[in-house]
C-alpha cells in the first residue's frame, strides 16, 4: 500500500488539517508499512506564483500514492490525475490523526475533479 | 525621448495627457504607444488610421522527448513551478511560466526548446493629426502581459525623436515594464484621498527605477491638498495643473478634442514638454 499524504497545518499528526493543497504549511505523510508520519515542509507557501503545481511535483518525488485535502485547483489536480495518484476529500476542523482515521475507516469520498 | 505617462490609480486622466501630447507635438511625428494592452483605448479617443496589424509572441518551453530523461532539473529550478516532471511526461503550464528561459538554458540534454506562444497582437496606425499609435493588444485569456508591452514600445523606436507611452495603472509588473528605461515618467493624479495614496505608490516605483519624475494635478480645484504635501515630502515637482472643466469632459466622452473643448489645455502640455525637455538633458 502507497503512503497517505494530508494538507497539515503543523508538522505533527495533532496538528489540525490544513483546508488548503498548495499553501499548506507541511504534509504529512503516513506509511501503511510503518504506521508512522513523517512530515514534509511545503515550500509552495512562499510561492508567488505556482504552488499547486510545486507542491504536487514535491509530492510525486516522495511517491505518496493518495492525498486527502479539503480544497485543490485545476492544475495540482491534472498533473496529480496524470500521475495516477488518488485525491480524496478531506474535511478541516479535525486533526491531521482524526483525518487519516476516516480514511482508513472508508469514510472519504476519491474526488473525481478540481473543487478550487 | 520616451516619456512615460502613468498613475496609481486609475482612471486619474493618462491617457487625456498621452493622447493630448501627442496632438501637441504632432509637427515632430511623435510615436504614440499604448502599453495598457490589458484594455488599450487611447485609439478610442485620438483619430487614426490602421496601417498594419501583427501577432506578439513570448517563448514558453517546448520539451522533446526523444531527449528528456527525466532528471527533473528544469521543474527543480523553475521559481514559478511552470514544470512538473511525472515519471513519463513532463507537464508545462503555459500561464505559470514568464518566458525567463531558464530551463532551456540548464537542461543538461538539450532537450528544452523555446517555441513561440501567441500572447496579443501589436496594431500600428497613422495618427490624423500627424505621427504614429502603436497599440499592444492582449489576447483574451493570456494572463502574462509584460512580454506584449516590451513588444509594443520596441516598434517603431528610430522613427521620431518623441515617443509617449500611456501606460497601465498601478505598481505591479504591467506598469514597471511600461514606465522602465524611459528619459521621464509624468506622473497623472487627482486631487482626492486616493489620487494621494496611489501616487505615493507610483512615485517609490519610479524611484527604484531611477526614471526622473514630475507630477500633473488633473482635475485641479485651486487647491493641491495631500498632493502638494507629497509633493514637497517626496521632493517631486508639480509640473503642471489641469483645471476641472465639465465641457471638458463631456466633449472626451463623445470623443472630441479636448483641445478644442478647452483651449487653455494646448499652452499646459506645452510647458509640460518644456519642463520635461529642461530636466532630460
Amino acid at each position: 500500500m502507497d503512503s497517505i499524504a494530508i494538507c497539515s497545518s503543523d508538522d505533527k499528526p495533532t496538528a489540525m488539517v490544513d483546508g488548503r493543497f498548495g499553501r499548506c504549511p507541511y504534509f504529512m505523510v503516513w506509511s501503511p508499512d510503518s504506521s508512522e508520519f513523517k512530515s514534509l515542509k511545503n515550500n509552495g507557501i512562499d510561492a508567488a506564483h505556482g504552488a499547486g503545481t510545486g507542491a504536487a511535483q514535491v509530492l510525486l518525488q516522495n511517491k505518496v500514492g493518495a492525498i486527502l485535502t479539503t480544497r485543490i485547483g485545476p492544475k495540482a489536480f491534472q498533473v496529480l490525475n496524470t500521475a495516477g495518484i488518488k485525491i480524496y476529500q478531506g474535511q478541516e476542523n479535525i486533526s491531521v490523526q482524526e483525518l487519516l482515521d476516516k480514511y482508513l475507516s472508508q469514510q472519504l469520498q476519491e474526488l473525481k475533479q478540481p473543487n478550487n | 525621448m520616451e516619456i512615460a505617462v502613468a498613475s496609481g490609480k486609475g482612471g486619474t486622466g493618462k491617457t487625456l495627457v498621452a493622447t493630448c501630447l501627442a496632438r501637441v507635438l504632432a509637427d515632430y511625428n511623435p510615436v504614440l504607444v499604448d502599453a495598457d494592452v490589458e484594455e488599450p483605448n487611447a485609439g478610442l479617443v485620438i483619430s487614426h488610421q490602421p496601417v498594419n496589424i501583427r501577432p506578439a509572441f513570448r517563448p514558453v518551453p517546448s520539451i522533446d522527448m526523444k531527449s528528456c530523461t527525466l532528471c527533473g532539473k528544469c521543474a527543480e529550478l523553475c521559481r514559478f513551478n511552470a514544470l512538473v516532471v511525472l515519471p513519463g511526461e513532463v507537464m508545462v503550464f503555459t500561464e505559470l511560466c514568464h518566458s525567463c528561459g531558464l530551463c532551456a538554458y540548464i537542461c543538461p540534454e538539450n532537450a528544452i526548446n523555446e517555441a513561440n506562444h501567441k500572447i496579443g497582437v501589436i496594431e500600428e496606425s497613422a495618427l490624423l493629426s500627424g505621427g504614429h499609435l502603436i497599440t499592444g493588444r492582449l489576447l483574451v485569456g493570456e494572463v502574462q502581459s509584460p512580454p506584449l508591452i516590451k513588444t509594443a514600445r520596441e516598434s517603431k523606436r528610430q522613427d521620431s525623436e518623441y515617443r509617449v507611452v500611456d501606460c497601465p495603472p498601478g505598481t505591479t509588473c504591467p506598469a514597471i515594464e511600461s514606465i522602465r528605461d524611459s528619459d521621464f515618467c509624468l506622473l497623472v493624479t487627482e486631487p482626492s484621498l486616493f489620487g494621494a495614496h496611489d501616487l505615493e505608490l507610483s512615485i517609490s516605483a519610479t524611484k527604484l527605477l531611477g526614471v526622473r519624475t514630475g507630477i500633473i494635478i488633473n482635475r485641479w480645484q485651486g487647491d493641491d491638498g495631500d498632493i502638494g504635501i507629497l509633493a514637497r515630502a517626496e521632493d517631486i515637482p508639480i509640473l503642471e495643473r489641469i483645471p476641472y472643466s465639465m465641457e471638458l469632459a463631456k466633449s472626451y466622452a463623445r470623443g472630441g478634442n479636448p483641445l478644442d473643448a478647452m483651449p487653455e489645455l494646448h499652452g499646459i502640455l506645452e510647458k509640460i514638454i518644456e519642463e520635461v525637455k529642461e530636466r532630460v538633458v
